[in-house]
């Protein structure tokens, strides 16, 4: 009787093996990082009804992020301004600008302006700014260089395991509650003499100020 | 393995004290009472989902195909990232900090006083009521009604616009023209108007009002003075006016004595004749406090002894250490026997028959005795000559425990009266206008009086009310009312002291009106704002300049403003003679306003119709209560089936009016009496919009929309007012034969036997006497754990909860704090205001009636009630049990939990992690404590927008097939965690409050941080009667009850009770085996 499988079949059950271990491993890798909110949420821009930049505000002229984010110091939520922060300086400058028709629509009308939502949490996870803010979590440190961004996008993945990082290792990423608004403080104090000097001050700090972040769970969820 | 000793009942029928038992059948052990409660973790059917397949019909064929459908269409939708808008102010209100709820002072109008507040807002949105701490009659708690008021205002189905009969939808502009015209329009100039000369039309008036002797106001009973102020004006026109109060007469009132205000604390003795004092009385609040500061015989102080006589089994009854029960009308002449034994009344035709009782001898004897304050007090099933012999009595044993206070108001008529006359002018055309201001008469008066009939034949009919219901459809115009959370408006508390209310919210309906506006417009013919009227009648009465005005807003109250006292009575021997005797074959049937819907207000709130009355535990029912003998009689029971409760039904027919009611067997309730509340067969209509549901919706999920089919207040029950007689709207009797038996098998739900505890020993119960000799008498098996030192159970959470992965930086950031609470079963009266609470604060869903029978109710915080003793158609006394998790330090939920979603935290709240649950139910199963709600489907989804808006933002709303308890409200925690870690502090004692500890007006629930020696909560633990609820099982619970303490007669107390208790059972050594 002749063979059935010639002799290079041999190699089947090796190959189907590697086959399905290399595919598992790819399947596992495909969906670790490409189901992840580091794929999936990382860069996401929507387009905003106004085209507001914060590069322009807090890059080129200087404004400090509390002056329209004014609850974020006492309050859960950092608010976006209302309309009115917007028309303290337009009603006087550039007063016929055509981007900044919504803003003087929503002021003669009283209707909000409809914002989309960026930086988005879900409901089951409860983040409050104000602890973390006065506790010395600079604004750049989850938000990224937003004096850079004309149009706001995500920087951050905003993972449980990402918030988590943080909570662990408080000391890589606490800075002086002074400097909470500051952009670039991150990146200058990286790597070299800036970041060991910034660790061994913050370890000081956590220690003097019992800096302990929790990290059960219904610190964030109930 | 060291294996203790449970404390069970046969122990504690061995320590000689009385057993605690949940419901005739658990008494007398019925078969099918173990089958079904004793056996499993779960109710029959409880984790079946039978109901599924028999609702939708789905063959396994449509399952597959539609399933794979909607697979494909969820792995589409995944791909869309959900947008989300922020819609910042356009002008930012000052003081408003968005993620910061502020806080602000005002009052709810209820029964004719009004509860002061405090009410929390999320950016202009109101979500959870609490009592007002700085007001004297509140002190920051409220009662169950003010809790759900909240959902009232939420209410999807209130009238949402001004009704024109014949020509539907009108605005206020119509309305406000429509009475100019009448009042101050053109003269009836018709020649066919002057045949019909007795009826004269509304004249002009000098200011243009509409009023004359044509118009008739028929009110709720209201303490506003600017409603006072508007009354007056319309009187001196000659308009009439007429206040019903849902529960028929005020005998109080009638009895000319004044409003009675008890200070229990002060008194040694307190009577009760009938009266609901804890419950249903307008000042359960202050009274509460009051009773429970009685009973607290901690570090010998005195405690009171209380007698109860009642003719229903109310809370009030239950916490008694002596209880008797009769007829109502029976209840009055033990009454007059009291009160011609001790002088201060003349017999009357039944009383001799209680000469040799010896609960009669016992209670006279205890007040003759002296040596302290004997406070009586009478309920409204009561005639008002026993309410004059109770003032008559506190003016003589009294010393001063009791004030009665002059409220200032003009003594009213019997409303019977009142309402003949008026009806009769109604039929003869003589009443013009009827204005009716949050009544409804067409489903509240009694049948007999023709209301409906003569309703169509007044000209100009106005009703005023929230909802469109029985009566805002037969009148000419309908208009919205504002719910008091929206309005402007004033009014005086129990003690008369002022309250401003301010709103909280912008109308949600711009036509709704509230009854100040619509009165203002009667009387003067002009539309005027209420806050216009309120300044007006405060710049007369109260706080008239700026300063003041706002003082009064910011505080809620105007300070000394209470009613001052009068004198009680006590002068001439009140005459009883009269009182009408009851045969012994009549039936009694008594009228009480719903404990959970009141008279019908409440009957749309669904917390409220799912909330266990606090003694039967039936949710959304009323039924006739009577009791074992009296149903035998009649020929009707309740049968218990799988763990579900079938009643027999029967027709009451009584003056004109007929009603169907399912039968209860009330243990304890008096023979020859059936009582019934009012409140329930409510007929709203709404012109809601109902979403449908799409066809996957349709065929996969179960329809969770309790909102759907319409108000839910509808098809819930059985209207009983039209019952009622005309004269003594509480009472009434009716001869046995002429109730007769309809049908049987109607469904009950009640939660009493739900969540049951396996025949150990739940609550602990001693006397006085028991206490002062051993004050440690409630320590059972947990006496060994609770001895033991707290190292040798290690923490949960050690090194591994550092902040760093750098060993040198220390512990857990919340470990300074340790949580813990303590629950005193001696102060806690069931009035269930800490369920609602819970359920406003925490988001709790509503299951529906058919649920709850499956034992699927959602109430983190569930009210035990246990009777105590005696037999099972004649407790001797009842216990209410608040039972929520105990967050137990070695919890057996968190092992069993495969996922970890259930877990401790560092400062001893045992957590719930509802997005981590995957709903296996294996920590309900392991719960010993049954606190643990699954589920089972999604109540949350298809909310009507409105009761969304009820929902608290710090709060999760939970999603089907998750698990959830009691946290210990740790958003409120965490809350002020934060705060004082921003203001570098240690938090203080009392900084957080748990909702339930907040509304509790007996002050029985303490939580604090146990880690501090000197926190309240710290202190309590280590009172004597504290005790570990199922300690021996070494759960270590946070939650300790302290136990429940009677001051017995020694003339009265039975046998067993009077012989020196032996050592209690746990102390025996532990086996080990």
């Amino acid at each position: 009787m002749p063979q059935l499988f010639p002799r290079k079949a041999n190699a089947l059950p090796v190959l189907t093996l590697i086959g399905i271990v290399g595919g598992a491993l790819f399947l596992t890798a495909f969906v670790w990082y490409y189901f992840s909110p580091e794929f999936t949420d990382v860069g996401y821009q929507p387009e905003q009804p106004v085209p507001y930049s914060h590069a322009l505000h807090v890059g080129q002229l200087g404004m400090d992020c509390r002056y329209c984010h004014t609850g974020v110091e006492v309050s859960e939520h950092a608010n976006v301004p209302a309309t009115q922060t917007c028309m303290n300086c337009h009603s006087q400058i550039r007063t016929q600008s055509v981007d900044l028709l919504p803003v003087r629509e929503s002021w003669a009308t009283g209707d909000p302006i409809r914002w989309v939502n960026v930086h988005f949490i879900p409901d089951f996870a409860q983040f409050p700014h104000a602890p973390h803010v006065n506790i010395g979590v600079g604004c750049e440190t989850c938000h990224g260089r937003v004096d850079r961004m004309e149009v706001v996008h995500q920087t951050e993945p905003l993972s449980m395991g990402w918030c988590l990082d943080c909570h662990r290792s408080p000391e890589r990423y606490l800075r002086d509650p002074a400097l909470v608004t500051v952009m670039g403080y991150d990146e200058e104090t990286r790597e070299g003499r800036a970041r060991d000097e910034r660790l061994a001050a913050n370890r000081t700090r956590i220690r003097a100020e019992r800096i302990e972040p929790p990290q059960n769970c219904s610190a964030c969820h109930y | 393995m060291i294996e203790l000793d449970v404390l069970s009942a046969a122990d504690v029928a061995a320590a000689g004290r009385p057993a605690a038992w949940r419901s005739r059948e658990d008494r007398t052990g019925a078969a099918d009472y173990a089958a079904a409660f004793r056996r499993g973790e779960f109710l029959p059917g409880a984790a079946d989902g039978d109901d599924l397949a028999a609702d939708t019909g789905t063959s396994r064929r449509t399952f597959l195909k539609l399933m794979g459908a909607s697979m494909a269409m969820a792995g589409l939708t995944g791909c869309r990232r959900p947008v989300e808008e922020i819609l910042p102010y356009a002008r930012k209100p000052e003081e408003v900090l968005e993620g910061v709820s502020s806080y602000y002072a005002t009052a709810m109008p209820m029964g004719g006083v009004v509860h002061a507040l405090l009410v929390q807002s999320h950016e202009g949105r109101p979500t959870k009521v609490e009592g007002n701490p700085e007001h004297p009659v509140s002190r920051g708690a409220t009662n169950v009604f003010a809790q759900a008021s909240i959902l009232n205002l939420y209410d999807p189905d209130r009238s949402r616009r001004i009704w024109r009969r014949g020509g539907g939808t009108a605005t206020w502009a119509d309305f406000v023209r429509t009475v100019q015209q009448a009042g101050g329009g053109a003269p009836p100039a018709a020649p066919a108007a002057a045949d019909t000369a007795a009826t004269a039309a509304p004249t002009v008036t000098a200011t243009g009002g509409l009023a004359n002797a044509g118009l008739a106001v028929l009110a709720e009973p209201t303490s506003s003075p600017t409603v006072e102020r508007l009354r007056r004006v319309l009187e001196g026109r000659g308009a009439r006016w007429i206040t019903w109060h849902p529960g028929g007469d005020d005998p109080a009132a009638l009895a000319g004595v004044g409003r009675p205000l008890y200070r229990f604390s002060q008194a040694r003795v307190i009577v009760s004749f009938d009266a609901d004092f804890l419950g249903d009385d307008a000042n359960s609040v202050w009274n509460s406090r009051e009773f429970a500061a009685s009973r607290r015989a901690d570090d010998g102080a005195p405690m009171s002894r209380f007698y109860a006589v009642e003719s229903a089994v109310t809370t009030t009854g239950g916490a008694a250490d002596h209880w008797k029960h009769l007829r109502a009308t029976d209840v009055a002449h033990f009454a007059a026997a009291v009160g011609q034994a001790l002088g201060v009344g003349t017999g009357s035709p039944g009383a001799a028959r209680y000469a040799s009782d010896p609960f009669f001898q016992a209670l006279v004897e205890d007040v003759r005795a002296g040596g302290g304050a004997a406070v009586f007090a009478a309920g409204p099933t009561q005639p008002p000559a026993v309410h004059a012999l109770c003032a008559a009595l506190n003016g003589r044993y009294g010393g001063g425990a009791v004030s009665y206070l002059s409220t200032g108001a003009a003594p009213e008529p019997p409303v019977g009266v009142a309402l003949q006359q008026l009806v009769a002018d109604m039929q003869g055309g003589r009443v013009q206008a009827l204005v009716m201001i949050g009544t409804n008469p067409v489903y509240e008066l009694p049948a007999g009086l023709g209301f409906t009939e003569a309703l169509g034949r007044v000209p100009l009919s106005i009703h005023l009310g929230l909802h469109r219901d029985e009566t805002a459809r037969r009148c000419t115009w309908h208009l919205p009312r504002q719910h008091y959370l929206e309005q402007w408006g004033d009014g005086r508390a129990y003690d008369g002291t002022l309250s401003v209310l301010q709103p909280l919210i912008a109308p949600l309906y711009p036509d709704s009106r509230s009854e100040i506006e619509l009165l203002a417009l009667l009387a003067t013919g002009q539309d005027r704002a209420g806050y216009d009227l309120v300044r007006e009648t405060m710049g007369a009465t109260g706080p008239g300049n700026e300063d003041a005005w706002r003082t009064a807003l910011h505080d809620g109250f105007v300070a000394d403003t209470a009613f001052p006292a009068g004198g009680a009575g006590g002068g001439a021997a009140v005459d009883l003679s009269r009182l009408p005797v009851l045969g012994e074959d009549d039936v009694e049937i008594v009228f009480r306003t719903c404990p959970k819907v009141y008279d019908g207000a409440f009957a749309n709130n669904a917390w409220m119709q799912e909330l266990p009355e606090p003694v039967t535990k039936l949710v959304w029912d009323n039924v006739a209560m009577m009791s074992r003998h009296t149903a035998e009689r009649l020929g009707v029971r309740t049968v218990l089936e799988d763990g579900k409760h079938w009643a027999d039904t029967i027709r009451l027919a009584l003056n004109g009016g007929e009603a169907t009611l399912p039968v209860w067997v009330q243990p304890g309730h008096p023979d020859g009496s059936i009582s019934v509340t009012l409140g329930y067969g409510r007929e709203i209509e709404s012109d809601r919009e109902r979403r449908g549901r799409g066809l996957a919706a349709r065929l996969f999920d179960k329809d969770t929309n309790h909102y759907r089919e319409g108000p839910i207040a509808n098809g819930v029950g059985a209207n009983v007012a039209p019952l009622r007689r005309l004269s003594t709207m509480a009472v009434d009797a009716v001869r046995a034969d002429a109730i007769g038996r309809v049908d049987g098998g109607y469904l009950l739900a009640s939660t009493q036997d739900h969540g049951s505890m396996e025949d150990r020993a739940p609550v602990r119960i001693g006397t006085l006497e028991e206490y002062r000799a051993h004050p440690d008498f409630a320590k059972g098996a947990d006496r060994y754990i609770g001895e033991t030192p707290w190292e040798v159970f290690p923490p949960l959470w050690g090194e591994e909860n550092s902040a760093s992965e750098d060993p040198r930086i220390g512990g857990a950031m919340y470990s300074d704090n340790q949580w813990g609470m303590t629950i005193d079963l001696n102060a806690c009266t069931g009035c269930n205001a800490c369920v609602i609470a819970c359920q406003s604060e925490n988001n709790v869903q509503i299951v529906g009636k058919d649920q709850v029978a499956r034992g699927r109710e959602m109430h983190w915080l569930r009210m035990d009630r246990y009777y105590v003793g005696g037999t099972a158609d004649d407790p001797e006394q009842m216990v209410m049990q608040p039972m929520f998790c105990v967050h137990c330090e070695n919890a057996p939920c968190e092992s069993v939990c495969p996922v970890y979603a259930t877990s401790h935290s560092p400062d001893g709240i045992n957590e719930m992690t509802y997005n981590r649950c995957i709903g296996t139910r294996y920590c309900s199963n392991n719960c010993p404590y049954k606190v643990r709600r699954f589920n089972f489907y999604n109540w949350s989804r298809e909310l009507p927008a409105e009761v969304q808006m009820a929902q608290n933002p710090n709060v999760t709303v939970r999603f089907r097939g998750v698990m959830e308890k009691c946290t210990y409200c740790v958003q409120r925690v965490r809350r002020v965690q934060q705060y004082a870690h921003i203001e570098n502090r240690p938090i203080r004692d009392g900084e957080v409050q748990t909702a339930c500890q907040q509304a509790c007006a007996s002050g029985a629930i303490v939580f604090g941080n146990l880690a501090d020696a000197s926190a309240r909560v710290a202190q309590l633990k280590r009172n004597p009667r504290s005790y570990e609820l199922l300690g021996e099982l070494a759960t270590k619970p946070r939650t300790s009850f302290l136990a429940r303490l009677r001051n017995p007669n020694p003339r009265l107390a039975p046998a067993t009770e009077a012989d020196p208790p032996p050592q209690p059972t746990g102390t025996r050594e532990p086996t080990h085996s």
